[in-house]
């Protein structure tokens, strides 16, 4: 016999009754039936399987042996229990299973499960020994709550607890932490994001995890960080003026710099804000090398800005560049200001030097060119305009070394420049007396023709007269007349000879020549000098006497 | 009015330099054939000998030397005193580059010839038509 849901599986109808099983084709993807009935029948004991048929239906197959009441096996008795849908149930809870557990190996992140009352890791991604360097079976051994609270840093340890307890409480939550890795000592960051996992009564029984390791990320922003911090110190260190604009020089930013040197508010420079504190008279050519840099791509001018310390306007070299997009646009301009004022200051007074030593080396030419000319003109031969000329052409040169030498605020004084003088002369240093003070300044232009003048009295004195006789004895005194004519300063020399005997003097140049123009004329024109040149009866008596400044150097305002 | 001979002859004057030249005893023959009789020209030089070769010069073409001085007030006060027909003026005077005396007789139409070492850079716009007597030839 069958009952009708067999007909399904078995090709049978009620005539068939009585005749073999395996006489019939069937729809199940069994084959055995003939042996497993044969097998009952003989050993007594039922046997139970799961078939499945070619219609994917799932069943339960039971073959037990058909005990009659007369306690008699009369055959087989096979019973079909359709489980097909248990069975999709469970291959598909079998198939989610695996699938959460691909995720869970394939992940970077760990995924772990605790145990909501012990805190006891029941499930643990291999992402763990990655991150931590530590090999699960370790991880998992002994109370591994405490375990794993041992490898979170000592700073982070509280909360981390803290927020695992926060989710035994029912809330979920997302925290970072840094753990130290045991293998290598390495300082790793992990972001949390931990769940309760509730049973039907809503308690929480199981403790969700899953930790990313965001230490790279963590780098990443630290390094920026340190790169903007850079940018920044840089940007406010450099001692330019710093500022953004857009076209034309519409500020948008200016650096800490600028706040400070000019007292305006950053947010006062904004716009045209800047031209402010910019010189009145420089706004316009500011202002015309806007429109230029928006035709020629770019912006380098100077003017004065205010300094707000001093008040003082200082000449700055302002420069800016374009910052363009990709599609070559400007999109915006970046600028400096640097102080070229001490620059400027130097310059100007370059050129002053420049043109000063020009009128000097001009100046000097034309001594010479007079030298020359005066030298010839009282020189009977070439033998003697040679040997006077370069006698001359050394004093000249003397002064010069002297006046080289100098810094910018010394002076040549009236001392060193008679010593020069009478040191260039041979020997006859016993028969020469000096007296009078040292340091007396003197005016770098009055020196070269006071010089040439002592070296004409000194040459004739050498040539002629008391420093050639053997009697003859030079004495030059100086002194300083504080209170003089005009109400300064006097230099007085006096030069004086004696014992010389006169009539060989009387063939001396210096009487008609060049020395006493020098002393009677060009003195008293060029240094405003009081000069007397006698020759008396035992050798020349002259006095040079001219005005200094009240500091101890001949006029005032010299350079 | 400035008279046209005397500018010729400080034409003559500047002239000299061109052909590089400083007035000497040779050069006279062009300065005195620019007739400078009764012109009145100041000298402002502080180089003595400079100041004397310049007078000389001028006193042989026939004119009345006014100075030599060798200070810019010195000049002020012989201005003040008589204007002169013309002027020979030495730039840097001590204390660098000053512009004053020429202001002055610019403004009253004085003709003017600087001596000068500088190169023309340092000479203002207004006065780079006056004729310059480089230093020292």
């Amino acid at each position: 016999m069958f009952t009708s849901p067999v007909a399904e599986l078995f090709n049978i109808t009620r005539h068939d009754i009585g005749r073999a099983i395996s006489d019939f084709t069937h729809q199940l993807n069994y084959d055995n039936i003939q042996e497993d009935t044969s097998k009952v029948l003989k050993d007594l004991i039922p046997i139970e399987r799961e078939v499945g048929s070619r219609r994917s239906q799932r069943y339960a197959m039971r073959l037990r042996p058909y005990r009659t009441v007369e306690d008699r096996i009369d055959g087989t008795v096979v019973t079909f229990v359709d489980i097909s849908e248990r069975a999709r149930v469970e291959a598909a809870l079998r198939e989610s299973e695996e699938r959460l557990r691909q995720f869970g190996e394939a992940s970077q992140a760990i995924l772990w499960i605790r145990n909501a009352e012990t805190l006891q890791w029941e499930y643990l991604t291999p992402a763990f020994e990655v991150i931590y360097g530590l090999d699960r079976e370790a991880a998992l051994r002994g109370d591994n709550m405490s375990g794993w609270l041992e490898l979170v840093v000592a700073d982070d340890r509280e909360l981390a607890a803290a927020n695992l307890q926060r989710v035994r409480d029912g809330e979920r939550v997302t925290f970072e932490y840094r753990i130290q890795r045991p293998s290598d000592g390495a300082l790793r960051w992990l972001r949390n994001t931990d769940f309760p996992i509730k049973d039907e009564a809503g308690a929480v029984v199981h403790i969700g995890g899953i930790g990313h390791d965001i230490t790279e990320i963590k780098e990443t922003e630290q390094a920026l960080a340190a790169a903007e911090e850079r940018q920044r110190a840089l940007l406010e260190g450099i001692p330019q003026l710093v500022w953004r604009a857009n076209d034309g020089g519409n500020w948008t930013w200016a650096s800490p710099q600028w706040t400070q040197y000019t007292d305006q508010a950053e947010e006062h420079s904004h716009g045209f804000g800047w031209l402010e504190p910019v010189h009145a008279d420089d706004r316009e050519t500011a202002r015309l090398s806007w429109s230029e840099a928006v035709r020629t791509g770019g912006f380098e001018v100077e003017y004065r800005v205010r300094h707000a310390a001093t008040g003082t306007y200082r000449w700055f070299h302002t420069r800016a560049a374009p910052v363009r997009n990709a599609a070559g646009i400007i999109v915006e301009w970046l600028g400096t200001s640097t102080d070229v004022d001490d620059l400027r200051g130097l310059h100007k007074r370059q050129e002053v030097l420049v043109a000063e030593l020009q009128h000097r080396t001009r100046n000097l030419m034309s001594v010479i060119q007079s030298i020359a000319d005066n030298t010839a003109q009282t020189s009977e031969n070439l033998a003697a305009f040679t040997e006077r000329s370069k006698d001359r052409l050394e004093a000249l040169a003397r002064v010069q070394g002297l006046l080289s030498r100098l810094n910018e605020h010394d002076r040549v004084t009236f001392d060193d420049l008679i010593r020069g003088e009478l040191g260039a002369m041979d020997g006859a240093a016993e028969r020469v007396s000096l007296e009078g003070p040292s340091g007396i300044r003197l005016r770098s232009s009055t020196v070269q023709t006071l010089a040439m003048a002592l070296h004409e009295l000194a040459t004739n004195a050498v040539k002629y007269s008391a420093l050639r006789q053997h009697d003859g004895r030079l004495a030059i005194r100086w002194w300083l007349q504080t209170d003089g004519e005009g109400n300064q300063p006097w230099l007085h020399i006096d030069w004086r000879e004696t014992g010389v005997s006169m009539p060989q003097i009387e063939a001396a140049p210096v009487g008609s020549g060049q020395g006493r123009e020098l002393i009677e004329k060009a003195l008293p024109y060029q240094l405003k000098a009081k000069t007397t040149y006698s020759l008396g009866t035992d050798g020349v008596h002259c006095t040079i006497s001219i005005p200094v400044s009240a500091n101890g150097s001949t006029f005032p305002g010299d350079d | 009015m400035i008279d046209i001979r005397l500018q010729t002859a400080l034409a003559a004057v500047g002239s000299l330099e061109a052909a590089g030249r400083w007035p000497d005893q040779q050069q006279f023959s062009w300065t005195l054939m620019a007739d400078l009789t009764d012109k009145t020209v100041l000298i402002v030089e502080d180089e003595y000998y400079v100041a004397a070769d310049t007078a000389r010069a001028l006193q042989e073409a026939g004119a009345n030397v006014l100075g030599p001085c060798a200070d810019k007030d010195e000049a002020f006060d012989l201005i003040a005193n008589e204007l002169p027909s013309a002027a020979v003026i030495d730039i840097n005077l001590g204390d660098g580059a000053d512009f004053s005396v020429a202001e002055l007789l610019a403004g009253r139409l004085v003709p003017i010839v600087f001596m000068t070492g500088y190169d023309s850079d340092v000479i203002p716009t207004k006065f780079a038509h006056v004729p310059r007597l480089q230093k020292p030839r």
